[in-house]
């Protein structure tokens, strides 16, 4: 079943924020109340859809030259689309997350996978990857966005629990926002036993040594 | 072909993408501006209309020239109910941005917060408090009434200038007049203590003597059978009161003034306070009188509003002596219900007053140092074995909610009957308020050593 | 050139030095301010010290089971800790708080850095400055000792430092009062009498180098007077003294040559002064120590001193 592989890979396996490290910044920012994880989450997850569809249809027209460019402006086009249309039919989730919805636009998942998977595959398989990469990536905000929400400010979803009478503050904030990513990523890692993803599968894009490996150029490692 | 490959082709695909792309995004954005604009003004309107529920429609006010600092936006309802204004002032954790409406009688109608960085838990009791906001309804400009929150001075005060600029710009677009705000709160400032123009006036009046009576007509005081003070107060210079304690003998004679609330020029009109030209009044008891005194030179205002003042003192005269002459102390009534100022007859005892109440007993003063090192003082009845019948306290500046305790009607009940000072430190303390309790129960003894010496003095 | 570097076969002559040794002499300087903090503040601060103590012994011990690496409670680091967490506490403190605070200082900042000498800032600093900002309220629940006739009753206010900030100039301390320790304030800040004993206590044994404290104040003193605050005052409110003594001379987030130290104790007094002058909180040790420590291993590079023999570049 490489299909149905295809789309658990993201989820867990090679989580695009606790595995792959990816997309840590709107992470870190909207997790401070789960509603906002799950909303970034999913729109996320469309642009990924649309824009691993989009890429892997027009793989073989766009030239190794311009794929970045090519990438960006697809990939921001999709992001400016969702981005007025939650502005107009879904306007509390625009007020949440703010600047981070047009910011989707520089999320590494999506140029990330993009680069490593959409470019190099089938549609149908494209598609199952931005799909099981989203799922992911919302799983591990509403994760971390209840885990904060909760220590922090003593609600869920915005229904207060009623036996935190003291949140912890500092986990809204920012020290507190890496304070739970770290103990996450810590987990995943002890759970998948540290061995959740090689680097050969990562892909030049990924991998912080490509701008002097002498791998690069060769396509990366796992050629 | 190599250029083909290398240069055109990539060319012509990123413009062939990008064009594709701008295309759908002008469609999108057909379908949605005009749903996005329409909503934001809803959202706008529905803020100004929460703040102003009886206006219909909202203009805004362009055009203003210097605008206060901190200001955002200005706008009218169209059917006159008033204005909505934004502005921005700084908090503790930056800038506060305060929507204020206000009515066309220029009071406020709400107050909302739109933006703020204060910290939870301190100055989010400010700017997210509903209870506190709905302090400011109702206010005029001067802001008269809105305490600050304790423990929250910077965020009270932040928000309080956003509202005062508010305010500025209120009475530029409306040219109506508006009250200045008055100096800024802080409510943990402990209010000035009033000026003592009694020890000034009567000070060999004992404690406990001194009886005020305030009404709509004078606030007055009878100073034992040593006179009276009466408070009179005239608008001077500046149409900013001018307060006056003027001091009679009981035949309405002045025997001195001290001036207790001046604004005056300093060094003009302000010479109606120096103790030369007060001293002029001396002796003087008709409004005939007053008017031959001279002005001070250089100030005729002042010195006109300073002689009204006391001419209205001495009108009132005839009236506060009928009134007081047999007024009692009001603790000698809580003590002695039924007590009348014909039975009662007075002693001085060391300083303080002491009392004898017909035959229902007697009351003596006692004076310790509070928790604060001020004085608490009590009148305690007794009756003729000396067992106590009842305590009124007269002066108290103990801590609200803490020492203030000792002043309770329980607490007082319990030394009802104990006649020694053993009896007294038998008695438990007010819990939470050692000191206090500690100082009352002082007082209280000095009380019991009084009352021998007034026994007496004032007879059995 | 003679005695700058002695070999010789053994046997060597040892010193006595260890951690433990070191660390005791810490606890021990300490000594004098916890005195002054029951005396002051009442036998709530004793247990607040006593909780953060075993709560941070207890933490230490557990994280190296779990992670199966060699116990190290006895060289008495985490009782160091311990103690200078509670004394950066108010007495009002709540204890589950003060135990999740020892957490954040011994796993946290400590032990998942490597453990003693590996971490980057000072743990007691650091959880204070965490529960500054999870517990604001509480962290500013402040008592004021009120020397009265019956001897010393708590009163809540503001600390002189939050009077100062807010401008009023009425109910600040003397002179004398705040040497003494007579003003709101944490546990271990407000008897510098008793934190200057310790201080030199700890100079005396070779323990701490002086440069840093005496920069440290200096530069408040300077820097404030130059401002145009009263110098001595900032200097004897708030938690100068506790911090320039106990935790700015902290061997692993300190610097290692005294011009090192130097531009530590100077960097530190220059950020408490502009925190507490510009910034919206009243006081600015914490943060000043913090922001120094994190740039401790620059100022090493800056101030390495050169190695003898070694290549000329």
């Amino acid at each position: 079943m490489k299909k149905l592989k295809i789309l658990l890979n993201g989820i867990i396996k090679e989580n695009p924020v606790l595995v792959l490290v990816l997309g840590t910044c709107p992470t870190l920012a909207v997790t401070t109340m789960a509603v906002n994880g799950v909303g970034m989450g999913m729109a996320a997850t469309v642009v990924l859809l649309c824009s691993n569809v989009a890429i892997s249809l027009l793989k073989n027209i766009i030239p190794d030259k311009v794929r970045i460019p090519c990438y960006i402006v697809i990939v921001a086009g999709f992001v400016t689309i969702v981005g007025q249309l939650v502005k107009a039919f879904a306007p509390d989730i625009d007020a949440a997350l703010g600047i981070f919805l047009p910011l989707i636009v520089v999320n590494c998942i999506i140029l990330g996978r993009a680069e490593m998977f959409a470019s190099k595959n089938s549609v149908l398989d494209s598609a199952l990857d931005g799909i099981g990469m989203g799922l992911g990536f919302t799983l591990a905000l509403l994760i971390m966005g209840s885990i904060r929400e909760i220590l922090g400010s003593g609600s869920w979803f915005g229904m207060q629990i009623p036996f935190i009478t003291e949140p912890v503050g500092i986990l809204v904030l920012a020290p507190g926002g890496f304070f739970v990513f770290g103990c996450l990523v810590a987990l995943v890692n002890k759970l998948t036993k540290g061995k959740a993803v090689g680097k050969r599968e990562m892909g030049c894009a990924a991998c912080p040594s490509a701008s002097f490996c002498g791998k690069a150029s060769e396509g990366g490692c796992e050629k | 072909m190599k250029i083909v490959k290398d240069f055109v082709l990539p060319t012509v695909v990123l413009t062939v993408i990008c064009l594709i792309v701008s295309f759908a995004l002008v469609f999108t954005n057909s379908i949605t501006e005009p749903i996005i604009t329409e909503r934001l003004n809803a959202e706008a309107t529905a803020a100004r209309i929460e703040l102003l529920p009886e206006a219909d429609t909202f203009t805004p006010v362009e055009n203003l020239e210097n605008p206060p600092e901190g200001f955002v936006d200005c706008y009218v309802a169209k059917n006159g109910a008033g204005y909505v204004i934004t502005t921005k002032a700084f908090g503790y954790g930056g800038e506060i941005t305060v929507m204020t409406g206000i009515k066309s009688d220029s009071t406020i109608s709400k107050v909302k917060v739109l933006n703020h960085g204060e910290t939870t838990g301190i100055g989010t009791r400010v700017v997210d408090d509903e209870n506190y906001l709905s302090t400011y309804n109702g206010k005029t400009g001067s802001l008269e009434g809105v305490t600050g929150v304790a423990g929250a001075t910077v965020s009270s005060k932040g928000l309080r200038s956003a509202v005062t600029a508010a305010f500025e710009v209120y009475s530029a677009v409306s040219g109506a007049d508006v009250p200045e705000a008055e100096n800024p709160i802080d409510p943990e400032k402990p209010e000035t203590p009033p000026v003592d123009f009694m020890a000034q006036l009567f000070p060999d009046v004992p404690k406990g003597n001194v009886i005020e009576s305030a009404s709509e007509e004078y606030t007055a005081f009878k100073a034992g059978d040593q006179g009276f003070v009466i408070l009179s107060s005239q608008e001077g210079f500046y149409s900013k009161p001018l307060t006056l304690a003027v001091g009679f003998d009981p035949n309405g004679s002045i025997v001195g003034i001290v001036v207790t609330e001046m604004n005056e020029t300093d060094g003009v009109g302000s010479g109606v306070g120096d103790a030369a030209y007060l001293e002029k009044y001396v002796g003087k008891t008709s409004a005939g009188d007053i008017d031959g005194v001279e002005n001070v030179s250089g100030a005729t205002i002042s010195s006109t509003a300073f002689k009204d003042a006391v001419k209205a003192a001495v009108e009132l005269f005839d009236t506060v002596k009928n009134d007081m002459q047999s007024a009692i102390a009001p603790f000698i009534t809580k003590i002695y219900s039924d007590a009348t100022a014909e039975e009662v007859t007075s002693a001085e005892v060391d300083g303080f007053a002491a009392y004898k109440v017909g035959s229902k007993g007697y009351i003596a003063l006692g004076s310790a140092e509070g928790f604060y090192s001020k004085p608490l003082t009590l009148a305690v009845g007794f009756d003729a074995n000396g067992s106590i019948s009842g305590i009124a306290v007269t002066e108290m500046n103990e801590t609200e909610g803490v020492g203030s305790g000792v002043g309770d009607a329980a607490y007082l009940e319990k030394y009802v009957g104990k006649t020694s000072a053993a009896d007294v430190d038998g008695v438990e303390n007010v819990a939470g308020a050692t000191i206090s309790s500690t100082a009352f129960k002082d007082a209280l003894k000095d009380a019991i050593e009084r009352f021998g010496q007034a026994k007496g003095v004032l007879g059995a | 050139m003679n005695n700058l570097l002695t070999v010789t076969p053994s046997p060597h002559i040892k010193s006595g030095n260890s951690t433990t040794r070191i660390m005791l002499d810490v606890v021990l300087a300490m000594v004098p301010a916890l005195i002054a903090s029951v005396i002051i503040f009442g036998l709530r601060s004793l247990l607040l010290v006593a909780v953060c103590v075993v709560s941070c012994v207890v933490f230490e011990y557990l994280f190296r089971v779990v992670t199966k690496r060699a116990n190290t409670i006895s060289d008495l680091s985490a009782v160091v800790t311990g103690m200078l967490l509670a004394f950066n506490l108010p007495v009002t403190f709540p204890i589950w708080m003060a135990v999740l605070g020892c957490f954040v200082a011994i796993v946290i900042v400590k032990q998942l850095f490597g453990g003693i000498g590996q971490n980057f800032a000072n743990p007691a600093i650091t959880a204070r400055i965490v529960l500054l900002v999870s517990f604001a309220g509480q962290m500013s629940n402040w008592l004021i000792p009120q020397k009265t006739a019956g001897g010393i009753e708590l009163v809540s206010g503001a600390t002189p430092l939050t009077l100062l900030a807010e401008g009023t100039a009425e109910g600040i301390p003397s002179y004398m009062d705040l040497f003494l320790g007579l003003r709101g304030g944490c546990l271990g800040e407000t008897c510098v009498l008793a934190l200057l004993i310790g201080g030199v206590y700890l100079v005396i044994r070779k323990v701490i180098n002086p440069i840093i404290p005496v920069a440290f104040m200096g530069t408040v003193f300077l820097f404030s007077w130059a401002l145009g605050a009263d110098p001595l005052m900032q200097l004897l409110t708030g938690g100068v003294v506790l911090g320039a003594v106990f935790m700015a001379t902290d061997y692993s987030t300190s610097p290692v040559t005294n011009w090192g130290k130097l531009i530590f104790g100077i960097g530190c007094g220059l950020l408490t002064v502009v925190i507490r002058q510009f910034g919206s909180y009243p006081e600015g040790v914490s943060f000043a120590i913090l922001l120094m420590n994190i740039l401790t291993p620059h100022i090493d590079t800056l101030t390495k001193t050169k190695p003898f023999g070694g290549v000329a570049k």
